[in-house]
């Protein structure tokens, strides 16, 4: 996954430089990088499945911002009822995927909107410790993907991303 | 547009925040918010958070954030009440130095 680890690690570059008093640039940039990160991470995973590798770069194309946020927030609610059931979940597999498919969705979203407004909306200030702390969550995605992407919940998360199917 | 109840109660929602700050206390020096939606249009709380500095050193930061936003999501039951929540964290040298508005 050299693309997307590549960002991350630009990423955390990006908010180290200027060690005394980060460029609101700087900063900015960190941030929209880190979301990128992940985006790159999922959809160079999904588009894994594809047979014809020729293709897959085109595929990735399909994606879309707004339906993976979505897919995501419903991820990360599947997860939440799945952790939080009567009875207690057994530990297990499952579970744990789960609990790292949690870390993975909900880290999307929140990166989604940071890296909108790091991106658009000039009137807002960043900080060195906001910066890094979105790394950081990427970054714990990043780790959590790593532990899940074979399990069934993960790979159905990847489908998700297109969007919702018909009759849905 | 769909405008959650927990718009119009910032009494209860103060005070589950302050709830939630209590128990936080020691990592996290002080929460703002911001009521709004976010780029998609949903309605959404966006939660400003002062922390130690001793918290928002790399050794901490990424577990105290975790758990302060788990700690306000569960308090506020953002979920629950329709609400997106995001999360954004600032050193207290940070808040001091940099007098932002938006951040008092």
């Amino acid at each position: 996954m050299p693309l997307a680890e590549h960002l991350l690690e630009q990423a955390n570059h990006l908010a180290n430089r200027e060690r005394k008093k980060p460029r609101q640039a700087s900063l900015r940039r960190a941030i929209s990088t880190s979301y990128y990160a992940l985006f790159h991470l999922l959809v160079t995973e999904a588009t894994l499945n594809w047979k014809r590798i020729d293709q897959r770069a085109l595929l990735a194309r399909f994606f879309d911002h707004g339906k993976m946020k979505n897919a995501s927030d419903k991820q990360r609610g599947e997860c939440d009822r799945f952790i939080n059931a009567q009875p207690i979940p057994a530990p297990g597999p499952d579970l744990d995927c789960m609990k790292h498919l949690r870390v993975v969705s909900w880290a999307f979203s929140q990166c989604q909107q940071h890296r909108h407004t790091a991106d658009y909306d000039n009137s807002k200030q960043w900080t060195r410790t906001e910066a890094i702390a979105i790394i950081d969550q990427v970054a714990a995605a990043f780790q959590s993907w790593r532990t899940v992407r074979k399990h069934r919940f993960a790979q159905a998360y990847l489908i998700s991303l297109l969007g919702s199917p018909k009759g849905t | 547009m769909i405008i959650p109840a927990i718009f119009s109660n910032t009494l209860k929602l103060n005070a589950d925040i302050n709830r939630a700050a209590k128990s936080l206390r020691g990592d996290v020096v002080h929460i703002y918010y911001d009521l709004g939606f976010d780029w998609m249009g949903y309605a959404s709380i966006f939660f400003k958070i002062v922390l130690s500095d001793q918290s928002s050193g790399p050794a901490k930061l990424r577990e105290v954030a975790q758990r302060v936003a788990l700690t306000l999501m569960n308090e506020v039951k953002t979920d629950e009440n329709g609400v997106h929540a995001y999360f954004n964290f600032r050193s207290q040298s940070e808040v001091a130095q940099m007098n932002d508005p938006a951040w008092a």
